[in-house]
């Protein structure tokens, strides 16, 4: 057993305890802080992978931006903390049905992947792939790197306009 | 020296080494956090008319520190009785931890530096940016509404800021061509970027003061309107953790002033028989002294002013210091 | 390493995070579910660029185009929820059940 290995079996360790955490757990802010156990595990995964741009980006976006504003989101509203019971929609049933399906969908994709293996040693990648994505972004993907960067604007734009209050609300408060 | 060890094949001696070094870096970290405490307090002493802790380890007052920091560790550790316990307890390590996984990146000399990752810049911003996480819920899990007001506030803050500070330092990025920290110390050979990027520079250096919570940006703990902000309910070492993540954070922001517009350690004109460490030394001290002296001598501005100055005012300056920046960049090179 | 072992870890954590979004009635934790399924997708981008038949960044490219519309997807449905809860009082994601409040 390598030192990768080692470092794979941690990590997913960490990030499957994490997401099972958030399923466990009853308290929304618990949740929120668990899977960023599970968001810092894959950053560490996309490490092992040799891609460490994404994995910065990762812990960037997902561990700093989108955990905090989740955060920001529970603190302004409210969360009884008397429906605990009543966090999961449904009864059993509704359950049973959700797990079951869950599980045949990941049983007959994990019967395609099991064995599968491109004989791939990873070896190809190119060193500084910093660099390297940043000519395709610039080059090859330059279309879909401006409709991303029109889709952010519209989201920023979109957020504001549906996070502010009605002009009416606000005239009646 | 460094790079032989770090490319060689691992080992368990490679560990201890590793290991070692590690801990000697936490050493000087540790020393530096003692004394800047020291020196904030003769420092701003001096600029008030007073003489600062003169009691403690003779005339300077030199062991101040270090009798403040046993005192903390004898008092009592308090955690409310309606606190979140685990997260409560977890708080200050969340919010520590980062800050000394920042300074991995950080080269001190040509010798002396740990990672030499090619996402250095990015390395640094993404990781800092744990700490908020950390702050947020010291706050929240105290369960107490100044605590929660100054978490929120530390996090909108520390976020809107973290903008024009990554958007500052694109600038120093595209003149060096690599986020590499070490390759941008060596593009400053001839030019610091002080003088290649000054609004960069100063867009920085707000930015970093705001980063790091101290006057005059110090909102998330200030004493005159939230008590003390996020820690108001942490006692003992737990208030210690989150001290020393502050210190720890100055040390680190200083040194990464230092590599991206001081040069490194890099000498200045003539004097380069005096040794880079030493350089480097001086620059810092030069940093640390200035954030210092911005405490000492700035009022605490406040809230809706210091967001409209993130996004109205810094934002677009450092937008326009890129487009700036890439136009000589693509015309005079 | 082995391929497998990425997808199969990535398989486990996208049906975490289908189950959480399909059962749980808060709408912050089904949107951080949806968070984690992209997540498991873009290990998989990234897997592939490494061990697939043709290593290259592409995969990273596309793992960075996905972080990209996550962070819009949730910024905006954070903004949606909160519109919601002003007018409904609720975060509860089954009883979005009127187009007008």
């Amino acid at each position: 057993m390598s030192g990768t290995d080692i470092a794979f079996f941690l990590l997913a360790l960490a990030a499957i305890a994490g997401a099972v955490m958030m399923l466990q757990l009853t308290n929304v802010v618990h949740m929120v802080l668990s899977l960023v156990m599970t968001f810092l595990a894959i950053a560490g995964l996309y490490v092992l992978l040799s891609a460490e741009f994404v994995a910065v980006v990762q812990v960037l976006i997902y561990s700093g931006a989108i955990t905090i504003i989740m955060l920001f989101a529970i603190m302004l509203t409210r969360h009884h903390a008397d429906d605990k019971e009543r966090q999961t929609t449904g009864g059993v049933g509704h359950k049973a049905a959700a797990a079951f399906a869950v599980l045949a969908f990941g049983l007959a994709v994990y019967a395609g992947i099991r064995t599968l293996d491109f004989g791939a040693d990873g070896s190809a990648l190119p060193a500084d792939n910093a660099k390297a994505i940043g000519q395709w972004l610039y080059s090859y993907y330059t279309i879909p790197f401006e409709i991303v960067s029109v889709l952010l604007l519209v989201a920023l734009i979109g957020a504001i306009v549906l996070a502010k209050k009605d002009g009416k609300g606000a005239e009646d408060e | 020296m460094m790079e032989q060890w770090l490319e060689s094949a691992p080992s368990w001696s490679n560990i201890a080494l590793f290991f070692g070094l590690g801990a000697l870096l936490l050493a000087v970290v540790l020393a530096f956090v003692t004394y800047s405490i020291l020196a904030e307090r003769k420092v701003m002493g001096f600029m008030q008319g007073r003489i600062g802790p003169n009691q403690v380890g003779g005339r300077f007052g030199l062991l101040q520190t270090v009798a403040d920091v046993l005192k903390l560790l004898l008092k009592e550790d308090t955690i409310p009785k309606a606190a979140d316990r685990p997260l409560y307890v977890l708080a200050p390590v969340i919010a520590f931890a980062p800050s000394f996984m920042v300074l991995a990146v950080v080269p001190f000399t040509d010798a002396f530096r740990f990672a030499d990752l090619g996402v250095g810049l990015l390395y640094y911003i993404a990781v800092s940016g744990l700490t908020i996480v950390g702050v947020i819920t010291g706050g929240w899990a105290s369960n107490n509404k100044y605590a929660l007001l100054g978490g929120m506030r530390a996090a909108a803050q520390m976020i809107s800021y973290e903008i024009p500070l990554v958007m500052s330092a694109l600038g120093v990025v595209l003149l060096a061509g690599s986020m590499n920290l070490v390759d941008i110390v060596n593009a400053q050979q001839d030019v610091w970027f002080l003088f290649a990027q000054p609004l960069a520079f100063l867009i920085f250096l707000i930015a970093a003061v705001a980063e790091l919570n101290r006057t005059p940006f110090d909102l998330p703990e200030a004493e005159s309107e939230l008590v003390a902000g996020f820690h108001v309910e942490y006692s003992g070492f737990r208030w210690a953790f989150f001290m020393l993540a502050e210190y720890v954070y100055m040390f680190a922001m200083a040194a990464l002033i230092t590599v991206l517009f001081l040069g490194g350690w890099h000498p200045v004109a003539f004097l380069g028989w005096i040794p880079g460490a030493v350089w480097f030394a001086l620059k810092f001290c030069a940093v640390v002294f200035v954030f210092i002296w911005f405490r000492a001598t700035f009022p605490r501005v406040r809230a809706d002013q210091l967001m409209e100055f993130a996004w109205k005012v810094l934002l677009p300056l450092s937008l326009a210091n890129i487009v700036l920046t890439a136009v000589v960049k693509a015309w005079f090179f | 390493m082995t391929l497998s072992a990425y997808l199969a870890l990535s398989l486990i954590l996208f049906c975490i995070g289908l189950y959480g979004a399909l059962t749980k009635r808060n709408t912050v934790i089904v949107l951080i579910c949806i968070e984690l399924m992209l997540n498991a997708v873009n290990i998989n981008f990234v897997a592939f660029a490494k061990y697939g038949p043709h290593p290259s960044v592409h995969g990273h490219v596309f793992a960075l185009f996905a972080i990209a519309v996550a962070a819009a997807e949730a910024a905006v449905g954070l903004a949606a929820l909160i519109a919601f809860y002003r007018n409904r009082k609720t975060v509860r994601v089954d009883e979005a059940n009127s187009l007008k409040h």
